[in-house]
């Protein structure tokens, strides 16, 4: 409880002039002579009683209404939160006043001692309520937290600043109406806040410096496809403010509420919330109901490193929210030209882009569709493409999204194999000889003989692959560490001809296997087989969502890593829990051990074959395994080209043919140096989306690149509904605005808390009412008898004209 | 005489005169009709025989129906007078109040005493003064001389209400000092305890006295119209009491009229004629209500 004008409380000592002057300054008596004085004692002693309790009842109403009149000026608050408590108390406290007047005014007048008994109980009841309403009132009661409306405050205004805020409605976006939003609320905050700004995009949040400073970043706010969760902003700014001194705290959100912006479970922002009973949450709604749009979501490339004349499969899903309409859909891909992009007066030149694909997508209500564009015949290089929605709408942002894939020649892979070893299997799998003569394969194998490692260059490759090896020389061991610290990729596929098994168990060798070979596991049934559990290895990434027949390929022998080594790791076990592949970070490079070979014919000479990986009749998973490890050695897995907002992006370079310096063009057509540290660029400011591109040059110019789009979900303005919101933030926790009016009320009512003004005035009204009936009953009645008396002495006698 | 102007004022002895000649029936009924002689005495007009006893006067006895019957008879006349009146006067300080009115209870008591006297006197009945506070004061032998009107209010006239009163007591010296049925009328405004006069109301009527109780209180007594705070002090006591008038009021008034009930149900039982009044009433109105509603119900 605080005052607004706490020394007009002062005024409250006005209550005590109707007692002095009932006290003191009693009229001073007439003296009359008079004979009848016989017929006043007779009743005196029960009026005087009486008449003594009536002046007592009309002081005690006196006395309130003076105290109403200057408590209300002395406009008494309180927080909101305990508002309702004060009003209960008060009533209770009216209530046990009352109780304790009739329980008088029985005594005086001697009533019953049954009516006297129940209502000094009623007294005691009312005033035990009242005290038990009161006592945790004031104990929880937020002293000095309300009252004064000019004391600082530390706010915090949170602005989604996702994409779709970009949405234009009656010719204003969201983030304009936010920010002009966000200009008035700092302008009502009082001189001497902290005041912090906070957009969607996960950064530290901090208090400006002044006021001008927050106007200004409120002037700078810009959509960001790198836009986090408003749960998570939120409680930034809870712990932002709560880490203020100023003892008022505010918290204003300005958000279309867009369910993708706000997470379902925010339970850790609930118990902030929790913990700051006094912190005042005003969420702002800038949406609207019934928004119109088209946009492009979840778009997925069938691969983003595809070989020269590969095929690229471009799938998306066109959404659209609203009553309906019909869009173009168009997918155009840059053409290869060295020279651009160029700066040109002061204008990004790009390269020219063509139409590779167009389809119609017809909506009647909010729904999606899927569309699929192939793409063949890309030239070598980095290819930047876009998919856009003609036509315009609400939100432009989420027309166009971009992509960038990568055509590369066929990596080589050194197939190395000892003799009466299959190498077709293996190099079938990953480069079918169908695919090479059309150009489309990936990789180029090259096998050779186990005898003729030692003399390979083995840094031509960009992989090497040891099928079922024979022990090794160490120099040879050596050469395959050295190569794979490197940065190269290697395999090796244990196999029937890994005896004796201690030259693999030798210091050389097991720098580079994962694990130690203690021996081979035999199983004579077919219940062995390999059996991956968890997929969240890039190696088994193609599995994640198709079911293989693991069990239709049974393993009869493999060799048991036991123990495997600390810096390894098992990707893949088989039925027996046993490791299958093993993977191993060496250096720069990678090595994957599996324990079992794929070079098993279906009925090797004098011995029985160590599984059916490729022999059973359904041999597919096999396939797209080995193409799988032939991808992550050869460090293809690596090379991510498309990234979401906010991420950072990594493009590995080739020591061979890219240099060090890149210049970046952003979307926007800014330029920027990058340098290469370890063999990479490293580009972290991707906020906004577009395709990025760097040009480098090396003998002749390199284009690199990558595209950045925001989140799939960014551009979706489907509503939460306020149920939700209620649920994630508290039903009473927070105040919904819509407009300035409810925000200023709220603002009134958190800082000045609720007033009491109002009631205070309807209670003065009704003492002053209460005081003017009881003391019209109690004395006009008498001037009444009076006038009724006069003319009674003679009334009862007839008159003398009527004899 | 100034006595007699002052108190029988020409407008008022026009309206008792009015009275007179309007209804001689009137006072005889006020007189006669009520009082229907019942005293014997010495007279011409023979009332009846009777057998002597022991205490008759010897001179009494007929003797000539001594003669006749050799038994001695005594001889009853009827009076000739038909009645005595006494106007008994409250002089306690309490009769001199008046709080707006023009006329105190006394001077109130004595208009009313002085047409009811001038009436008597009329009439050849003999009537009396006694005045009394704590007892008897002053005694007026009754006559019906024409001359005893002004001599009974210009004794009135010296009269001065003070000091204290004892209607009981003087009404019962009264009673003792009356030898004949009477027609006593009191003037009193009564304020002492009641029951004792009461009592002595129902002794003087029990010895055949007729009696007419004037109650006359002040209008304020009546009416109490003070308002606020008042400190009212008893001329006789000396008490004082300090009451908020406006808060009294009704119940003053009820006690005022549950004081008058008491006398007018005790008078209605002993027969004693009740004259509730107050000052602001006009005597002579009241008067000739009140003789108009004897005539009515005699």
């Amino acid at each position: 409880m605080s005052f607004v004008n706490g020394s007009l409380l002062l005024g409250m000592a006005l209550a005590a002039i109707p007692i002095v002057l009932h006290l003191t300054m009693r009229q001073q008596p007439k003296q009359l002579v008079f004979p009848a004085i016989r017929f006043l004692k007779a009743r005196r002693d029960s009026n005087k009683r009486t008449l003594q309790l009536r002046h007592w009842i009309l002081l005690l109403l006196r006395c309130l209404a003076l105290a109403c009149v200057a408590l209300a000026l002395a406009r008494p608050s309180t927080a909101s939160t305990v508002f309702g408590n004060w009003l209960l108390a008060s009533a209770a406290g009216s209530m046990a006043l009352l109780a304790i007047a009739l329980t008088i005014m029985a005594v005086v007048w001697r009533r019953g001692r049954m009516l006297i008994g129940t209502l000094a109980g009623l007294a005691v009841i009312t005033s035990l309520g009242t005290l038990s309403i009161l006592v945790p009132t004031l104990a929880n009661s937020p002293g000095g937290l309300v009252g004064d409306q000019e004391a600082p405050v530390a706010a915090a205004i949170v602005v989604d600043t996702a994409p779709r805020m970009a949405y234009r409605n009656a010719n204003q976006s969201r983030l304009e109406a936010a920010r002009e939003f966000a200009h008035w609320i700092a302008r009502q905050l009082p001189e001497g806040s902290d005041i912090a700004l906070l957009d969607a995009r996960p950064a530290p949040a901090a208090f400006a410096v002044d006021r001008a400073a927050a106007v200004k970043a409120i002037d700078r706010l810009e959509t960001s496809g790198a836009a986090g969760p408003m749960t998570r902003r939120l409680e930034d700014a809870i712990r932002l403010v709560q880490s203020s001194g100023k003892s008022r705290k505010e918290i204003y959100v300005l958000t279309d509420l867009a369910s993708a912006a706000w997470e379902a479970d925010a339970r850790p922002l609930t118990n902030l919330l929790g913990d700051a009973p006094d912190l005042f949450l005003s969420v702002i709604d800038l949406g609207n109901d019934d928004p119109s749009n088209f946009g492009v979501r979840d778009l997925s490339l069938s691969t983003e490193l595809l070989p020269r004349g590969g095929e690229l499969i471009v799938q998306a899903e066109i959404a659209h929210v609203g009553s309906g309409g019909s869009r173009n859909v168009e997918l155009r891909v840059e053409e290869p030209d060295a020279t651009r992009p160029i700066i040109q007066d002061g204008k990004m030149l790009l390269p020219n882009s063509r139409v590779r694909g167009q389809q119609v997508c017809e909506f009647s209500a909010t729904g999606s569709q899927r569309v699929e564009f192939r793409l063949r015949g890309l030239e070598l290089g980095t290819r930047h493409a876009a998919l856009r929605i003609l036509g315009q709408d609400g939100l432009e942002a989420d027309d166009v999204r971009f992509f960038t894939v990568e055509v590369k020649p066929a990596w080589p892979i050194l197939v190395v194999a000892p003799d009466g070893v299959l190498n077709s299997f293996f190099m079938e799998a990953v480069a079918p000889a169908e695919w090479q003569q059309l150009g489309r394969s990936l990789f180029e194998c090259r096998p050779v003989r186990q005898a003729e490692l030692g003399n390979t260059i083995l840094a031509e490759f960009a992989a090497v692959v040891l099928l079922d090896p024979a022990p090794l020389t160490p120099s040879e061991w050596r050469q395959l560490e050295q190569y794979a610290q490197a940065g190269g990729g290697l395999a090796i596929f244990l196999g029937s001809r890994a005896h004796p098994v201690t030259s693999f168990n030798e210091t050389l060798a097991q720098a580079v296997i994962g694990g130690r070979l203690a021996r081979e596991w035999r199983s004579t049934s077919s219940d062995l087989f390999l059996a991956p559990e968890r997929f969240d290895h890039p190696l088994l990434a193609a599995f994640r969502n198709a079911s293989a027949p693991w069990n239709q390929m049974p393993v009869y022998r493999h060799w048991i890593l036991d123990p495997v080594a600390d810096d390894s790791r098992v990707v893949a076990s088989y039925s027996n829990n046993r490791p299958a592949i093993v993977e191993r970070l060496l250096g720069k490079g990678r090595v994957i051990v599996m324990t079992t070979p794929v070079s098993e014919p279906a009925e090797p000479i004098g011995r029985t074959a160590w599984n059916e990986l490729f022999t059973a009749e359904d041999a597919w998973p096999t396939v797209v395994l080995l193409d799988q490890i032939a991808r992550f050695i050869v460090s293809s897995g690596d090379s991510k080209l498309n990234y979401l907002s906010g991420e950072t992006a990594v493009i590995p370079l080739s020591p061979e043919r890219d240099p060090d310096r890149f210049q970046l063009f952003g979307p926007t057509g800014e330029t920027q140096d990058v340098v290469a540290r370890d063999r990479r660029l490293s580009v972290r400011f991707t906020e906004i989306a577009g395709q990025y591109r760097l040009k480098g040059f090396r003998g002749e110019p390199i284009l690199r690149g990558f595209s950045v789009n925001a989140p799939a979900t960014a551009g979706d303005l489907l509503r939460m509904p306020r149920a939700t919101l209620d649920n994630v933030l508290g039903a009473k926790r927070y105040q919904f605005a819509t407009s300035r009016d409810e925000v200023t009320r709220g603002i009134g009512e958190s800082r000045v808390g609720r007033e009491f003004y109002s009631f205070l005035l309807i209670g003065l009204a009704v003492f002053l009412a209460i005081e003017q009936l009881l003391s019209n009953r109690f004395y006009r009645r008498q001037e009444a008898t009076v006038v009724s008396q006069a003319g009674l002495s003679l009334a009862s006698l007839p008159e003398p004209d009527a004899v | 005489m100034a006595a007699v102007e002052k108190y029988l004022k020409p407008q008022v002895i026009n309206q008792i005169k009015r009275l007179d000649l309007r209804a001689q029936f009137v006072v005889k009924g006020f007189l006669q009709g009520l009082h229907a002689s019942p005293f014997q005495g010495f007279s011409v007009e023979f009332s009846e025989h009777r057998r002597y006893t022991a205490g008759d006067d010897p001179k009494d006895i007929d003797w000539l129906v001594y003669a006749k019957t050799d038994k001695y008879y005594v001889k009853k006349f009827e009076a000739e007078t038909n009645i005595t009146g006494y106007l008994a006067m409250d002089l306690s300080q309490s009769m001199g109040y008046s709080y707006r009115q023009e006329l105190t209870k006394f001077d109130y008591a004595i208009c009313l005493a002085a047409a009811l006297a001038y009436l008597m006197v009329h009439q050849q009945d003999p009537v009396g003064l006694v005045t009394f506070d704590t007892r008897l004061r002053d005694c007026l032998a009754p006559k019906s001389k024409r001359s005893q009107l002004g001599t009974l209010l210009s004794h009135l006239a010296r009269s001065r209400p003070t000091g204290e009163t004892d209607v009981a007591k003087s009404l019962q010296q009264l009673q003792a000092m009356l030898r004949h049925r009477s027609l006593v009328m009191l003037f009193s405004d009564l304020l002492t305890d009641r029951e004792p006069v009461v009592q002595s109301l129902h002794r003087l009527r029990h010895r055949g006295h007729d009696v007419i109780l004037f109650h006359i209180l002040d209008e304020a007594e009546v009416s109490f119209p003070f308002s606020g705070a008042v400190e009212f002090e008893d001329p006789e006591t000396h008490e004082r009491m300090e009451v908020d008038a406006s808060q009294e009021r009704q119940s003053y008034q009820a006690e005022v009229e549950a004081f008058r009930e008491f006398y007018r149900r005790e008078c209605f039982q002993s027969g004693i004629d009740y004259v509730p009044l107050d000052t602001s009433m006009q005597f002579d109105k009241a008067l000739t209500k009140y003789l108009v509603s004897r005539r009515a119900r005699g």
